[in-house]
């Protein structure tokens, strides 16, 4: 990409018209992205008709701002009354919570904006510098390597969630299990949906999600062995602690290295078609408590794990547009109902849009830039309104998000059957943590659950059933052998855990 | 609601029995050798090996089997949970005749009685909260929500 290029897109940017549909869209997403249920895809949707009146350029700013604004607003409600605004925020929503309900809600929030900014504007860069070689490589994928790297997600999912490997394994099983419900992929035959019509479109998971999280946490505050929530946690100590981006510079020297892998792993996992951004988050955070140091802090509201899948969420997020941008190929909703726009506006993403008019794409990857920039003062603002909802005694606030339960639950499909979905989901929620099974991985199986079927399924085609065709391409073979080795670690570790504790050692493992 | 391992373990098991029975009803495709059945059977197999773990992990534990202890005692909090799901049940039933609206006051009125906010706060806080959310979802967001009886003065 020449100077040149990057100049007149920069001017192109810099439009009134281009920033006041960027600072729109940013406002409108942290409007969207705040309130629980709404998700940026359908913030996305709704923007659509409003594009059909604007230039090219602007739309898409438009569509960018509000999509990045979303994601990172997600982590609000998800911070501040554990209901995770997008399946990449669930990720890290227990442990931001863990953080509010320490009194330090302010600094959950604020980790969220300025690391979700800064992975951005990093995400931004790689998009600029990289995106056309990471698309070719994310193309060369087949099957295979789909099915090992959302598989290595899963595992790594269950197997950090809690302190027992075998019941993270159990939650996942049955997330997996409810992927399963709604028309086969395969075959397109009913499966699972005992003659219901609403079934026969899987169970969607923003139901689950309202319901695993939130009002199972209701019921858990309510019976008294919950914590206490958000609203109790506003002690006048975490009221000085809700000073936007205070202390943040300290974090970012504690935990340079876990900015530098989650957006590593974000700029290059986002580029993969349907996974990408989603599993980001999920492998961030795993992999951060992985290596860290101290993993026994995680859970309780420590920062480290918190910084790395959330710088890796916003990475992820621009990273996604690689596929989209470079070869037309959507890898996710919010990019798809973009490039459509693209299309109607008379611009046809691909390969041949950055030869013969490299300004438009570069144009849109310099919105990302400002777009990011803008979490920044805008993520100030809110943190500073976030500090309202917490003063906001219990018995208001319970009934509050009760309605907003019911309501984000009933808006995905406009349907009652959601608010069913929601209510059974937190009874079983509740019930599972009480009994100590994590809920985490139930929410990335009902998610990941169709991509791993589809490529387990077409993988086993290809390979004609033959296992050892998993592991005859390079790259397959290099993720196969890493899973296999996390898989055995995990199990090793478990059994040496068990012998100590029947030797009357403490257990490391469960800690680990 | 705890639950001891030694029984949760054979409940899973018995979830994954049922599910591999579930899956063998699957119909069948001509020529496709790997169907839809594939990993519900994979998953139900998981479930009652981990099942299994669990038991077996579980024999060692002490305590009751099944306790509800954390209920015990709770008054309004219990009232108000129990209100929390059978209000929102009902909310399922008049969400069409009684609007959105409506529903939503009383669902938010009664919860915040039961949690002990006073007559007041209950008085302006709930007409406000509903309205708020079904100005914005109905009429910002164009989301299809009921107005109910409503519906003559609302926009």
């Amino acid at each position: 990409m020449s100077f040149d290029t990057l100049l007149q897109a920069a001017v192109l940017v810099l439009q009134f018209d281009v920033l006041l549909a960027i600072l729109g869209g940013a406002v409108y997403g942290l409007f969207i992205g705040a309130l629980p249920g709404l998700t940026a895809t359908m913030a996305t949707a709704l923007l659509v008709p409003l594009t059909f009146y604007m230039a090219p350029l602007p739309a898409i700013a438009l569509i960018v701002s509000s999509t990045a604004m979303a994601i990172t607003a997600g982590d609000i409600p998800g911070a501040l009354l554990r209901i995770p605004g997008t399946p990449a925020s669930a990720a890290y929503t227990e442990e931001s919570y863990a953080m509010t309900r320490a009194g330090h809600a302010g600094r959950a929030l604020s980790i969220g904006f300025f690391f979700s900014a800064l992975g951005g504007l990093i995400g931004a860069t790689v998009l600029l510098m990289t995106g056309p070689l990471l698309a070719r490589l994310a193309l060369n994928f087949s099957s295979f390597e789909f099915f090992w790297l959302a598989l290595l997600g899963l595992l790594t999912c269950a197997l950090v969630s809690g302190s027992n490997p075998v019941k993270g394994g159990v939650s996942l099983a049955i997330g997996l299990l409810i992927a399963t419900v709604g028309l086969d992929v395969t075959s397109g035959q009913p499966r699972f949906t005992f003659g219901s019509v609403e079934l026969s479109g899987g169970v969607s998971f923003i139901p689950v999600m309202i319901g695993m999280f939130a009002f199972s946490e209701i019921l858990r505050g309510l019976s008294g062995i919950g914590a206490a929530d958000a609203a109790t946690a506003a002690t006048p100590a975490s009221d000085g602690a809700m000073r936007p981006y205070r202390g943040i510079l300290g974090l970012l020297k504690t935990y340079p290295l876990s900015l530098v892998r989650g957006t590593a792993l974000g700029s290059s996992l986002g580029a993969l078609p349907g996974v990408g951004g989603d599993l980001a988050a999920w492998i961030a955070y795993g992999v951060s408590r992985r290596f860290s140091r101290t993993p026994q802090k995680f859970g309780t509201g420590h920062p480290e794990g918190l910084i790395e899948a959330t710088s890796a969420n916003n990475s992820g997020l621009s990273s996604a547009w690689i596929p989209a941008l470079v070869f037309g190929i959507p890898g996710d909703a919010v990019t798809a109902i973009a490039v459509g726009v693209l299309y109607m506006k008379g611009v046809a993403p691909g390969p041949r849009l950055f030869a013969e008019n490299p300004v438009m794409p570069t144009s849109i990857i310099l919105s990302f830039f400002v777009a990011n920039l803008l979490l920044f003062p805008l993520g100030y603002f809110a943190i500073k309104a976030a500090r309202m909802v917490l003063k906001v005694p219990r018995s208001v606030i319970v009934p509050m998000i009760l309605l907003c339960c019911f309501l984000g639950s009933y808006a995905i499909n406009n349907t009652l059957f959601g608010v069913g979905i929601m209510l059974v989901a937190g009874l079983v929620g509740y019930v599972m943590e009480r009994n100590n099974f994590p809920i985490a991985p139930v929410i990335l199986g009902l998610v990941l659950g169709p991509v791993l079927e589809r490529n387990f399924i077409m993988s086993m085609q290809i390979s004609r059933g033959n296992l050892t065709g998993f592991f005859e391409r390079p790259v397959a073979c290099g993720l196969g052998i890493f899973v296999l080795i996390v898989l055995g670690l995990t199990v090793w570790s478990a059994i040496k855990g068990r012998r100590r504790v029947m030797a009357g050692e403490p257990d490391d493992s469960l800690t680990s | 609601m705890r639950i001891a391992d030694r029984l949760f373990g054979p409940l899973l098991t018995a979830f994954g029995l049922a599910v591999l029975w579930g899956a063998a009803q699957l119909p069948r495709v001509p020529g496709v050798r790997f169907g839809g059945e594939l990993m519900p059977t994979i998953y139900g197999i998981a479930l009652i090996v981990f099942g299994g773990i669990i038991f077996l992990t579980g024999l060692r534990e002490g305590g009751p089997a099944f306790d509800a202890d954390e209920w015990r005692g709770r008054g309004r909090a219990g009232l108000a949970a129990a209100w929390s799901l059978a209000g929102l049940l009902l909310g399922m039933v008049l969400f069409e005749p009684l609007g959105f609206p409506l529903f939503g006051l009383l669902f938010v009125a009664v919860m915040m009685g039961l949690m002990g906010a006073r007559p007041l706060t209950i008085l302006i806080v709930a007409p406000v909260f509903v309205l708020t959310l079904y100005l914005t979802f109905s009429g910002v967001l164009r989301v299809s929500l009921p107005a109910g009886p409503l519906g003559a003065i609302l926009p």
